[in-house]
């Protein structure tokens, strides 16, 4: 199967940053690329030469992403093949019979399709609790109370998405943390749209467990993401095979990393993924978040104008914007914009929790989302695009 | 193979002969992340070591991981691994 392009490459705008940015800068290419001429060895497989370049590639890997998520302890920093398997590995892994989960209105299918299989093997309750995002006057105060009213004895586990994948709203997530902390709860974050967008700090927010894409906001490969594991939390395995450790034993041997990464890691790719980090590191998070910000009011302010289009949740500052057209499938708008050569993303977005919350229409919602390398001239010609769609 | 081959080969097989030849110990850490670990901490305190893959014996269940440095150097090595909060599962030669 073949896609067919209908601009030339040069000319498409790209406005799916959410489900991954692109294109990578050229550090993270040239990393990937250094690794697979001159580091090919297997990494933690023996200590020739090319296998110890290889796990050297990945422990920095894990120093830079510990230092760059307030970790401070870059053994605790696991790899994954992305959020989702973060989340499942974090997930399955400490939950046990009779506990009880909450999480926010907002959740992904990542969060919200394993706790529902879990809940529906009788292993689980979980319960959702409310972002307000549709509330125009919101405060962490409002959501904070909604936790505590819907605290359980035996909950173990609040997991809470910090940026929304559908818009602009995010989670009070320090707030949240201090509250776990109090009442003893495990606290995991989903930071697949926050993080190399918001600082993340791990110790000072109280998160126990940290799900990162390598993919998005860090600007690193597909098929890359991170768990980050605070020092006292350990879940059980996901998976079961040979890591390099302890090869004579029946069971996953090691500590964290290792006990959670059977099986040969990708080290050309995650070798790209701390090259990503590293530019957004030198480029500066507020630098991007500033340009997608103002690019998503720039958005925003246009739409607003246009009588068919509705705009959700349009309070909030963000470069993730959500609407919809009056009659017209998303899909169908999806469509338009590809054959214009603007590439964003339409429908449910894996987040049917979020779109209840956020009262879209039953065909779902078009979603733009900005990145690092979006300019004011793209937004124009989007705003222009869509403007089109109502004089049809 | 020629007789100097084979000598040299049973020496690399031999774990204990091989990390702990004269004046060469290692602090066998667990895996190659504790290792490396180890390996960055020493090098801050301008202590240079190699990571060496520890062999099977009758403790270790399988391979592991650990640093090698001069014997010379063992009180210093100790030293900054305790004060990094490393655990090493065990100290050889010297």
């Amino acid at each position: 199967m073949t896609t067919r392009l209908h601009v030339r490459k040069s000319s498409l705008i790209y406005a799916d940053h959410a489900a991954t940015s692109f294109p990578k800068p050229r550090e993270v290419i040239r990393a990937m690329t250094e690794v697979m001429e001159t580091k090919g060895g297997n990494p933690g497989r023996g200590t020739h030469s090319l296998s110890l370049a290889a796990a050297e590639e990945m422990y920095a890997c894990r120093e830079t992403a510990s230092a760059f998520f307030g970790l401070g302890h870059p053994e605790r920093v696991v790899f994954t093949m992305n959020t989702t398997h973060a989340l499942n590995l974090f997930m399955r892994g400490v939950l046990q019979k009779g506990d009880h989960v909450l999480c926010s209105d907002l959740e992904h299918n990542s969060v919200w399709r394993p706790l529902y299989a879990l809940s529906e093997a009788g292993e689980i309750t979980f319960d959702t609790f409310a972002s307000f995002a549709m509330t125009p006057v919101r405060n962490e105060e409002m959501i904070l109370q909604d936790i505590s009213r819907k605290l359980k004895p035996q909950t173990k586990l609040l997991v809470c998405t910090h940026a929304s994948n559908l818009c602009a709203v995010t989670m009070p997530i320090e707030a949240i943390g201090a509250l776990c902390k109090e009442r003893g709860i495990l606290f995991c974050v989903d930071a697949a749209q926050s993080a190399g967008r918001l600082p993340i700090h791990m110790q000072k927010m109280h998160i126990d467990a940290l799900c990162v894409p390598g993919h998005k906001g860090l600007l690193g490969p597909l098929g890359t993401g991170l768990l980050l594991l605070s020092p006292d939390v350990n879940p059980t395995p996901l998976l079961w095979g040979g890591n390099g450790v302890a090869s004579l034993s029946p069971q996953m041997a090691g500590d964290a990393p290792e006990m959670y990464e059977a099986g040969t890691q990708a080290a050309p790719a995650i070798a790209g993924l701390r090259a990503g980090m590293e530019y957004v590191r030198r480029v500066g998070m507020d630098s991007i978040r500033q340009r997608e910000e103002t690019l998503g009011k720039r958005l925003k302010n246009a739409l607003r104008e246009l009588p068919f289009v509705t705009l959700y949740v349009p309070h909030h500052a963000g470069g993730t914007v959500l609407f919809s057209i009056r009659n017209t499938p998303s899909e169908a708008v999806g469509d338009l914009l590809n054959e214009k050569g603007i590439c964003v993303r339409a429908g449910f977005h894996c987040s049917a929790l979020g779109h209840k919350t956020l009262r879209t229409p039953t065909d779902g919602a078009v979603r733009v989302s900005f990145g690092y390398n979006n300019t004011e001239g793209e937004c124009d010609r989007l705003i222009s695009a869509v403007s089109a769609m109502g004089q049809a | 193979m020629q007789k100097h081959d084979r000598n040299q080969l049973q020496r690399a097989t031999d774990t204990n002969s091989y990390l702990l030849r004269d004046g060469v110990c290692t602090a066998v850490m667990g895996s190659m992340t504790n290792a490396l670990q180890a390996q960055k901490a020493l090098a801050n305190a301008a202590i240079y070591v190699s990571v060496r893959k520890v062999s099977a014996s009758g403790s270790t269940n399988g391979c592991s991981y650990g640093v090698s440095y001069p014997c010379g150097a063992e009180s210093n090595v100790r030293a900054v691994l305790t004060s990094a909060g490393l655990s090493v599962k065990k100290y050889m030669g010297g």
